[in-house]
């Protein structure tokens, strides 16, 4: 029928948007009102008249000669504005009130992830300050490193907690080797099943031969291979860590 | 005909089997990042340690993998055509081999080494700090997890 609108049912699809730029434009734009709100409350036109007479800077004679392309001189342009109606100061701290708590909800606002730049180098940027941390720890001089090959661990971060258990730690001898404990490696959990589990072993075992003090321009073949595997290791490990930032691991 | 008119349509639009290596999603922020992203991103650093280029060309420079380095270049001759060339860097026991178009093979030496290792030590010094967050010599994230 046509000119008839269908009443739409309460259970009509309607989604509150997520904090997004939309959210953040209408705060902002609350947040302007507020803002004016304010200030005319605090504007120099409800304030006391100040005791003290005006300096003589301010009767410069050649502002007050230069009118402006509207034709207005300088001194107009930038006197006094007449005094309008202004709210009273109950008004003004009411406004105060409602901003202050405006601002206080805005405050753990941050950029949703969605609309952050991956590069982290980008001055600004949500990660360039909370970069995505790899789940898989770094491996690179690790004091706990001793241990970790006790255990044939590499990063520890899905490993039953339970196996740190001091008392069984502190009771073998601080050099004995893993295949003379008798200690069984603790199980992985299932999701650390990383193809790039050995690739990062490798990388680990690579730069424990290299220096530690610098990179060195690669003159061998193997220090140029070297250099591979670490760009290889870091991109796995922070592709890793970014897909499982976004799956909301 | 169609070749003609297949030519004038990437004069216009770009080719887009190569427009495809360099052009980053715009929707990359709400995908899952790949490692054909992390490579653009590295690209584009490496394009950019041998200095500025010339008018209309385009460069890109980056390690495919851990014995691989690739370099590609484009630009246009002074007949207006259209060049492109691509270099292969394999580095394996013997040295660095260099494989161009052609079936062209030869291993690098004297200067064209040392330019080689320099910008292997300039890209992955540059790659680890601003793609990856990482400091070069050590590995560790420059900003450390807080437990």
């Amino acid at each position: 029928m046509q000119g008839t609108r269908t009443k739409p049912s309460s259970d009509a699809t309607f989604s509150i948007p997520s904090l997004n730029r939309y959210n953040t434009d209408v705060q902002a734009a609350q947040v302007d009102q507020g803002l004016r709100a304010i200030q005319q409350a605090y504007s120099p036109d409800t304030q006391p008249t100040p005791q003290y007479p005006p300096t003589a800077a301010y009767e410069h004679p050649a502002v007050v000669s230069t009118p402006n392309a509207l034709g207005v001189n300088a001194h107009q342009q930038f006197a006094h504005p007449v005094a309008q109606p202004q709210p009273s100061y109950t008004e003004g701290m009411v406004a105060y009130q409602n901003l202050n708590a405006m601002v206080t909800d805005m405050v753990p606002f941050v950029p949703s992830p969605e609309y952050a730049h991956p590069d982290t180098t980008m001055p600004g940027s949500f990660y360039a300050q909370h970069p995505p941390q790899p789940k898989i720890p770094t491996v690179f001089n690790d004091p706990n490193r001793e241990l970790q090959d006790q255990f044939d661990l590499h990063g520890d971060v899905n490993v039953d907690p339970s196996i740190w258990n001091q008392d069984v730690l502190q009771a073998q001898p601080a050099t004995y080797e893993h295949h003379h404990t008798g200690i069984e490696a603790p199980a992985v959990q299932p999701e650390y099943q990383s193809p790039y589990h050995e690739e990062e072993y490798a990388v680990h075992e690579a730069y424990a031969r290299n220096e530690p003090d610098g990179v060195e321009v690669p003159h061998t073949s193997e220090a140029m291979q070297r250099l591979g595997e670490w760009l290889a290791y870091a991109r796995m490990a922070h592709m890793e860590a970014w897909n499982a930032d976004r799956s909301g691991e | 005909m169609s070749g003609i008119f297949q030519r004038a349509l990437e004069l216009i639009v770009g080719d887009s089997s190569r427009a495809a290596l360099t052009q980053i999603p715009k929707d990359r922020h709400f995908k899952q990042i790949t490692e054909r992203d992390l490579i653009r991103l590295e690209s584009e650093i490496g394009s950019q340690i041998f200095g500025a280029l010339p008018h209309g060309h385009r460069r890109e420079f980056f390690c495919l993998d851990s014995t691989t380095w690739i370099w590609y270049e484009e630009w246009y001759d002074e007949n207006r055509r259209f060049q492109t060339s691509t270099i292969r860097y394999e580095i394996n026991q013997n040295g660095v081999l260099k494989v161009q178009e052609g079936a062209r093979y030869s291993y690098l030496d004297g200067q064209e080494y040392e330019h080689f290792a320099m910008a292997m030590k300039m890209y992955f010094e540059q790659v680890m700090r601003r793609v990856y967050g990482r400091y070069p010599a050590s590995g560790e994230l420059i900003t450390p997890v807080i437990a």
